[in-house]
Parts: C-alpha cells; sequence; structure tokens
C-alpha cells in the first residue's frame, strides 16, 4: 500500500537516498534502521513531503503522492523531539488537524478524549506542553498524529530523547498501541534493540543504499552484507577462501588462521573469497580438545570484562586477529571453568554456527 | 534554574571590591543626571542648576504650549505609522532570510545591517539627498519613511534572533497535520514569533519617538516632532520646562521599553496587547483634540525661526484675524537656517535671518523682495534700520529684532573697573569667564582687543588668532544659551553674552553689572524675509505687516526682551522696560553700530582661524 519506487535525493552532488525501492504491507510495524547520515530519515522526511524527491515516485494506495504538499498526504508524523506546539495546552496541540479541518466542537471533544484515553494522557489536557516529562510529550505526539486516524503514522526516533528504562516501556506501549489502531508504521531508529523488538520487517540503510529488508530473524540471524553483519549485533569477521564446496559442507580456509567447515546447502564455488561471519554468543572456550564436528582454533585469551550475566573475552588467533568470545556466567560456573587473561585456549563453534558473506 | 546554577560557583569571580565600584559608579554615571533632570523639572525657579523650591508650573507650562502639543502630535502619528510599517516589512524580512534560502540572500541581509551600523547623520543627508532628488516633498510621508528604514533594520535583528531559536519542526508538525502555509503561520509561526515582533514593534516605536537625526534632515515645515522642537527651545537657555518636556517622553521610553522587555520574557501577550491598545487609544484622543484646535482653518502660514522668538498671543491673534493657519518650525542658529535652505528645504513662507546671513542668502538667491506697497505699517519701522548695508535696496528685509553683546560681571567676585574688552581676560578671573560660541563675535572682540579693524589681512588674523588661543586657557567654555544659569549659579564671574541674556540676569540682583565695552559692540538683527519658494507670500506679507504693527511689536519684544526698531511699540511698554539699557542701546550706540558682514572668500580663512582656537 505505500511504495516507494526508485527513490532518490541528492543535495548538490550529494547522493543521500539512492534509487530505494520498497513496498510496505497494510498495518505492518515497519522499521528504516541504520547509522546517522544513511538516509534513513530523509526517506521518511521525503515520504511526510518535507523534503522534494530528486527523483523516483512515492505511491499511497496505487495514488502518486510525489509531489504533493505535507498538508494534501494522509500521513501524519512524530517527531524526533515531538515538536509540540508550544502555544497551545495538550488539548489544542491534539485537537490542532481536527480544528484545522474545521470540524464541529463536540466532535472535536468526542475524538480528543478517545485519544486521550488511548495515549493515557487523561487529566493532563490543560497542561502547556513544557509542563510535561518526556515521556508525556512523546504520547501527545502520538496522540496528535493518531487523532486523524491516517494511513500511515511515521516516527522518526521517537524513543531516542527518553530514558533508557522509559523508553524500553514505552516500546512496549508503541507496539500494544499499533496493535490496537492498526494503522502502518514506519519507525525511524539507529536502535537495532528498538528495531528487533518492534518491527515486522526492517530495511537496513548504510549510505543511502538499503542494504537489506527482512524479518528481525532474518536480518540477524543471516544477514547479507558486511555491513548488516557488522551493524547488528556483534560480529566476528573473518576473511577467507572457499576449499570445496558440497550440499552439506563447504570448507573455507581463512587467511592466517586455518580451516573452518559450515553445514550449508548451497554450494560455493571453490576459490571464491568470501567473508566469514560468527556471533560471539555462538562461540566457546574451552581447555580440552573439541568433538569432530566442531570448529576449533586456537587461541589466546587478551582480555576480558566481567557484565554480569555474561563476561566477554577478547582472544587472539594464530596470525594475531582478534575476535570476541561471550559467554555466559552461569555456564561457566557450571563447568567451573574460568579463563584469565594470556591462558591458551580453544575457540570452539558448531559447524551449523556462521554465515558466509561475499567478499 | 540554570542562570542560578552558573552564577553560583566558588571561583569568588564577581566578589571583588574594585569590580563593585565600577559597577556601581557606572550605575550612578548612568542614572543620576536623568535624576537630576527629573528633580528640576519640578523647581519652581527658573534655573535647572539652583533649587528654588517645589512647583508643577513647569508641568502646567508645557500642558498649555500649543505647539509643543502639536509636536508631540506629530511624533506619535509618525511613530505609529512607521512602527505599523516596519513591524510588517521587517518581520516579513525576517521571515524571508531566516527561513528560505534565495539568490542574493546574504547580500540582503548585509543590506539590512546599513542602517545598525552607518552613523545617523550619513544616514539622515543620504536620506535628504533622496528625497530631493526624487521630489519627494518633506513632511509626514518623508519622515515615516526615513524612520521606517532605520526602524525595519531593528525590528528584523530581533524577529531574525527569534527565528534562529525557532523549531523548524514545529512548523513541519503543522503543516503534516494538514495545516496550509498560511494556517500554519497564522496558528504557529506567529504565534512564536509574536514575544519578537511586539517588542520589536516597541522598540521601532521608541526609536522613532527618539530619533532626532534622521527627522531633522527629512522633516518639512509641517512635521517637526518633539525632540526637534525640545532641540528648538535649547537657543533659549535649558528652562526647567525641557526638563518637564524630557521627563515626560523619559516615562514614556522607559515604559515602552519595559513592556518590551516584559513580553521577551515572555509574560501574556494579551495583557501586553492591552497596554498598547490603550496606549494608542489615549494617542487618537490626544491627535483628535489636537485636530479639533486645528478645526476651520485652510490658509497655511509656514514660520521658520527660533523658538519663543514670536508671542503666541500675537500669533494667536494673527491667525483669528486672518483666518490664517500658523504652522511654526525652529532652528537653532543661523548655520542651520541657511543650511536648510540651501539643501533645498522648501515649504517656509518666512524666515528669520541675521544681517550676513542676509546678504549671503539674497546672493545665493534663497529670498525674493517684499511686496512694501502692501505694507501699510511701514511707516512705523525706525528709518535708521531701513536700507543698511547688507541690502540697501531694502526690499529683500523687513528689520525684526536687534541686539548685541556686551560684557556683564558679578560685583562680589569682580571688583576690578571694566571698561574694555580686554579688561575681561584678566587671570585672576581664570575659569570662570564665559563667551559665546559664535566665530564672529569672536574675531569681533579679538580684532577689537589689538585695536585693529577687520580687514583681509592675513598677518592681523594670525595675530588675534593668537590672542583667542590665549584668551581660551583663561575661559570657562564657550557657550551660547546658558549665561543666565551659569552667572546665576556664581560659576561664572564675568561674561559675554547678548542683551537680552544680560537683561535676565541684570534681573536677579544688583549685584550683576552690565558693561559696554569702549571698543564698541557688535549688533545683530535679525530680518524677516520670505524665501524665493515660498508657497503662501501673500500671507507672509499680511503677516509682517502684522507684526509691524506697535502693539504687536511691543508684546512681541515683551516675549523675547529684545528691542525692535518701532518707536511707536517702545511707547507702549512699561517704563521698566523703555528705560532698560540692557534692551535698548543709547542712539549713539545705533549710530555707530557695528554689524556682522558676509566675509565672502575671506570667510574660510576665518573659519580656519576659529577651528584652530576650538581645538586648542
Amino acid at each position: 500500500m505505500l511504495e516507494l519506487k526508485n527513490l532518490t535525493k541528492t543535495y548538490g552532488h550529494q547522493n543521500v537516498v539512492k534509487d530505494v525501492n520498497l513496498v510496505i504491507g497494510k498495518g505492518e510495524f515497519f522499521c528504516l534502521l541504520g547509522p546517522s547520515g544513511c538516509g534513513k530519515t530523509t526517506i521518511l522526511r521525503m515520504i511526510a513531503g518535507f523534503e522534494k524527491v530528486t527523483a523516483g515516485n512515492i505511491l499511497l494506495d496505487g495514488v502518486d503522492i510525489t509531489e504533493r504538499p505535507p498538508f494534501r498526504r494522509d500521513v501524519n508524523t512524530v517527531f524526533q523531539n515531538y515538536a509540540l506546539f508550544p502555544n497551545f495546552d495538550v488539548y489544542n496541540n491534539i485537537a490542532y488537524s481536527l480544528m484545522i479541518k474545521k470540524r464541529p466542537a463536540e466532535e472535536i471533544a468526542d475524538r480528543v478524549e478517545k485519544v486521550v484515553r488511548l495515549a493515557g494522557l487523561s487529566g493532563f489536557e490543560k497542561r502547556m506542553p513544557d509542563q510535561l516529562s518526556g515521556g508525556q510529550q512523546q504520547r501527545v505526539a502520538l496522540a496528535r498524529a493518531l487523532i486523524n486516524e491516517p494511513q500511515i503514522l511515521l516516527l522518526d526516533e521517537p524513543l531516542s530523547a527518553l530514558d533508557k528504562k522509559i523508553a524500553e516501556q514505552t516500546r512496549m506501549e508503541l507496539a500494544e498501541l499499533q496493535r490496537k489502531v492498526g494503522i502502518t508504521f514506519v519507525f525511524v531508529t539507529h536502535n537495532q534493540a528498538e528495531a528487533l523488538a518492534l518491527a515486522d520487517r526492517i530495511a537496513v540503510m548504510n549510505n543511502g543504499v538499503m542494504e537489506q529488508c527482512d524479518a528481525p530473524r532474518e536480518i540477524y540471524e543471516h544477514p547479507r552484507s558486511h555491513f548488516v553483519a557488522d551493524f547488528i549485533g556483534s560480529m566476528n569477521v573473518l576473511e577467507g577462501k572457499i576449499s570445496d564446496s558440497n550440499q552439506l559442507i563447504t570448507n573455507i580456509e581463512l587467511e592466517n588462521i586455518g580451516k573452518v567447515r559450515l553445514s550449508k546447502s548451497d554450494i560455493q564455488e571453490a576459490g571464491k573469497p568470501v567473508i566469514f561471519c560468527i556471533r560471539p554468543e555462538r562461540m566457546r572456550l574451552s581447555l580440552i580438545e573439541p568433538k569432530e564436528y566442531e570448529n576449533s582454533l586456537k587461541a589466546v585469551i587478551r582480555s576480558k570484562v566481567y557484565l554480569g550475566d555474561v563476561t566477554h573475552y577478547q582472544v587472539e588467533l594464530h596470525g594475531g586477529k582478534l575476535i570476541k568470545v561471550i559467554a555466559q556466567n552461569y555456564l561457566l560456573q557450571l563447568s567451573n571453568e574460568f579463563y584469565e587473561i594470556g591462558e591458551e585456549v580453544f575457540v570452539n563453534w558448531s559447524q551449523t554456527s556462521g554465515e558466509l558473506i561475499n567478499a | 534554574m540554570a542562570g542560578n546554577i552558573s552564577r553560583s560557583n566558588d571561583l569568588g569571580i564577581g566578589k571583588g571590591i574594585l569590580l563593585k565600584i565600577i559597577t556601581f559608579g557606572s550605575i550612578i554615571f548612568l542614572v543620576s543626571p536623568l535624576i537630576i533632570l527629573i528633580i528640576f523639572s519640578f523647581n519652581s525657579g527658573k534655573t535647572v542648576t539652583q533649587w528654588e523650591g517645589f512647583s508643577m508650573r513647569w508641568y502646567s507650562n508645557i500642558f498649555t504650549d500649543y505647539d509643543l502639543w502639536i509636536s508631540i502630535r506629530n511624533s506619535f502619528l509618525i511613530a505609529i505609522a512607521s512602527t505599523v510599517l516596519s513591524t510588517i516589512l521587517g518581520t516579513m524580512a525576517a521571515l524571508a532570510v531566516g527561513k528560505y534560502a534565495f539568490k542574493g540572500r546574504e547580500l540582503f541581509q548585509n543590506i539590512l545591517y546599513i542602517p545598525v551600523i552607518l552613523p545617523e547623520i550619513i544616514f539622515g543627508i543620504s536620506l535628504l539627498a533622496l528625497f530631493l532628488l526624487i521630489k519627494m516633498p518633506l513632511g509626514f510621508i518623508s519622515v515615516i519613511c526615513a524612520h521606517t528604514t532605520f526602524s525595519l533594520s531593528f525590528v528584523t535583528l530581533i524577529v531574525l534572533a527569534k527565528l534562529a531559536n525557532f523549531d523548524k519542526r514545529i512548523e513541519e508538525a503543522s503543516l503534516d497535520l494538514g495545516a496550509n502555509r498560511w494556517q500554519t503561520f497564522r496558528f504557529v509561526v506567529f504565534p512564536g514569533l509574536a514575544p519578537a515582533i511586539i517588542s520589536g514593534a516597541l522598540f521601532a516605536f521608541t526609536l522613532s519617538i527618539d530619533d532626532f537625526i534622521v527627522t531633522f534632515f527629512t522633516a518639512g515645515v509641517t512635521s517637526a516632532t518633539l525632540p526637534l522642537k525640545i532641540y528648538s527651545l535649547i537657543k533659549y537657555g535649558v528652562s526647567p520646562a525641557l526638563n518637564a518636556v524630557s521627563t515626560v517622553l523619559i516615562i514614556f521610553t522607559v515604559a515602552a521599553l519595559s513592556i518590551s522587555n516584559r513580553i521577551q520574557k515572555g509574560a501574556k501577550i494579551s495583557k501586553a496587547l492591552k497596554y498598547i491598545i490603550l496606549t494608542l487609544m489615549s494617542l487618537i484622543l490626544i491627535y483628535f483634540a489636537v485636530s479639533f484646535i486645528d478645526k476651520g482653518k485652510i490658509k497655511n502660514l509656514n514660520i521658520y525661526t527660533y523658538s519663543n522668538y514670536l508671542s503666541p498671543a500675537v500669533i494667536a491673534d494673527f491667525e483669528k484675524e486672518y483666518g490664517v493657519k500658523v504652522s511654526m518650525n525652529y532652528y537653532n542658529d543661523n548655520e542651520e537656517l541657511l543650511s536648510r535652505l540651501q539643501m533645498g528645504v522648501t515649504g517656509y513662507d518666512l524666515i528669520f535671518p541675521t544681517s550676513y546671513i542676509t546678504e549671503i542668502m539674497k546672493k545665493n538667491g534663497l529670498i525674493q523682495p517684499i511686496d512694501t506697497s502692501k505694507l501699510t505699517n511701514l511707516h512705523y519701522i525706525d528709518r535708521r534700520f531701513r536700507n543698511l548695508s547688507y541690502d540697501p535696496t531694502g526690499r529683500f528685509y523687513m528689520p525684526y529684532a536687534y541686539g548685541f553683546s556686551a560684557v556683564v560681571y558679578n560685583d562680589r567676585f569682580i571688583t576690578d573697573s571694566i571698561r574694555s574688552w580686554n579688561d575681561m581676560y584678566n587671570d585672576k578671573y581664570r575659569s570662570n569667564i564665559l563667551m559665546v560660541d559664535d566665530m564672529m563675535e569672536a574675531f569681533f572682540v579679538g580684532y577689537k582687543c589689538l585695536g585693529f579693524v577687520m580687514d583681509k589681512d592675513e598677518g592681523k588674523l594670525d595675530k588675534v588668532t593668537d590672542l583667542l588661543i590665549k584668551q581660551k586657557q583663561l575661559l570657562l567654555k564657550y557657550e551660547n544659551n546658558m549665561a543666565v544659569e551659569y552667572m546665576a549659579s556664581g560659576d561664572v564671574w564675568i561674561a559675554q553674552t547678548w542683551n537680552g541674556y544680560i537683561a535676565k540676569i541684570l534681573r536677579r540682583g544688583p549685584q550683576f553689572k552690565m558693561v559696554i565695552p569702549k571698543e564698541g559692540v557688535l549688533f545683530f538683527i535679525d530680518n524677516l524675509c520670505i524665501p524665493s519658494n515660498a508657497p503662501n507670500k501673500e500671507i507672509a506679507e499680511q503677516f509682517i505687516n502684522f507684526l509691524i504693527r506697535p502693539d504687536n511689536t511691543a508684546s512681541n519684544i515683551q516675549t523675547i526682551l529684545y528691542a525692535m526698531p518701532n518707536p511707536d511699540a517702545i511707547k507702549l511698554l512699561p517704563d521698566s522696560l523703555k528705560n532698560n539699557s540692557a534692551i535698548f542701546p543709547s542712539d549713539q550706540m545705533i549710530k555707530n553700530m557695528n554689524l556682522n558682514k558676509d566675509q565672502g572668500e575671506f570667510s574660510k580663512n576665518l573659519e580656519k582661524a576659529w577651528t584652530k582656537v576650538k581645538i586648542k
């Protein structure tokens, strides 16, 4: 229902958004994720109508809205800093769009009351925006944007200005709210945890290019580019070449490190340079030689950081390459295995873990 | 909160005794002159240096001074019009510069700063040049245009500052919620900028009310403002009436600025609007009240003269008898009059140039002959004052008042006998001597002291210049209008000043003595002249004829305390005045009258020499 076709934006000679194609379905909670300057906010602003589109089209329910001014789009926005009207109280902030549409007073009162309740703002109607906490302001911004029942609600980093605790709580409320109202949410964030927690689908942006668009689980488990692998969670990235590959097993020769084996059904061409990615929590430290169905590399502990639930180890592989290993502390306690800096260990992992990305 | 935190530090900054002294010293210097000014506006005496008791008389004086009210009305009309215009235009300019990128934006913004940076006098002169070039008549419109131009910059700067802090997203939020650009401006941008716009408007208003320099250059005959009027009043010394007017002006300005401050600090705008509307209403009331008095007069006469140089009663009688509306405009000295006429300012029907200025004006075609056949009262004029050297035809001027400068001293301080100009410059009187601040007067005294005749000899001029420089070391200062106050307070023991002032000084006690130095004194004759481009020549002639009627002349003499060449008028005066030697010089003195002459090319040498004296 929202369709971006070859969407491109340039400032001078700088391409901020490059040829993005995307279809977002009705009722979907869609996330644009990426570091700052990746073009995600620019896409949002083009959808809202605040930025002129350099090339490409935006279609809403099949209707081209590329050239329409913001006030002629059935799209509303929750701004990063909420952008509440400082000269209006909460009630009038929320009622603003209905007032502009010159709806009858009773209708406005009815509808405002409804969203005020939905947003949990009852009793705050007469407050001015500067008398509200960040979380309350955020709810006003939401209520103000939702009262119109737009086809699409755009949210520009709505949680980034909140304390971590409140942000997490609001995150849950946001997800619940979206289910309740059933409006399509397009959510922009640089925070992968938010994206993973909330989104039905995530589009990962980098340098104006959409790197991957998939469900959170796919993005996390099967990153399809070096950037996505690196950006989502933490990832050990090792360069190498395919030694041989068949329907069951692919052998990879890692540069200066050694051989690893991956159970994957797709056949790779021998000799092809690849990147082998593996998440630190999928690896395990051990003093004992590994089982044969496991991958194993010799390593030396270089640093360790105790974090309560987990311990982060940095280990040096053969050839000097440093990788990260995360160990669950309770497992370490169970096996009574604690590793000290300088200790020689084995880094082991299952042959089913890891991903190959084209170099 | 933030302010408190940042101020209460432990660095000991702001605790030094020196800083306190400097701070209080600055505040005292800033405020005390104003306090003194306000206190002396309630002085029952006529001076601004000696307290003689509490009185509201100066306030009642100014409230009955019709000319003053006209100038107040003009000031407010101009201020309101220029405020409205500059606020609208300035806000628009700020929005353009602050919100949109367009070609030449930087240049446009820099141009907006020009009136802020440029010296006001240059700005005034250039506006005058423009108005004359495009043949725009000087009057309300020209002053309003001028005030709008410089106020606009200030409004723009203030609004721009606010706009820089204005969150653009709020505007976007409004557009996003379905408001179009106009609705967004009305409901969101304008309320956000309103404090800045209102305080900009108040700022523009005070700038306009207070402005002197630009107004001076761009005002026409009917648009003199309050500051121009105050300036012209100085000619007759700083009287408590001036203090009273200034006090009113100060109160008004402070009120406007404090409202502006409160608005910027976020006071409720509706409250401020109430104040503003109230002020506007009272101003409109004043306007109608004043206009009501004006009603029914169609014929105009525009007089350009010194302030208080005509009896208001005489003017009122003339207005009644001839059905003419007389407008008064004031200049402070001959040079000002001459320069304005030479710049091409038009609209004046009657001017009062002094003898040698009359000569220059005649030479430059700035004045026209008076039709003496219409002057039925011509025969009252003392023949000795017609056909004088500066206009032997006697057609270009009618003598109005005359006087001379002489010496006055206080015998409590000075016991020596004073007979000559040279006697003034005694080292014993160092720093208690006053002389008038006038080039021709100074050189007249200098030449007389050395026994020279003023010819075009440069050697003599050099000697006279050296003498003047030597004399200057003994003076308190050169000063035209404060002789009465200085003599009364005892700061000055001996002064060279005009006989009108001497008459006022002599009234203050027997200790004051006048001396006509034996070398002679310099006379001045102020004439009635009609500018070449006078719009109402015939009415001007009627007025001249009216003025030289003995009863009117007598009334004017009593007002200004200067002699007028009208023997029948003098007969009508009370004895005390008639026989006052400080007002009426002897026949012998009139016979040997020294008059300033236009020195032609030599005046450049004189001016150079005078500058040398003044800077030493």
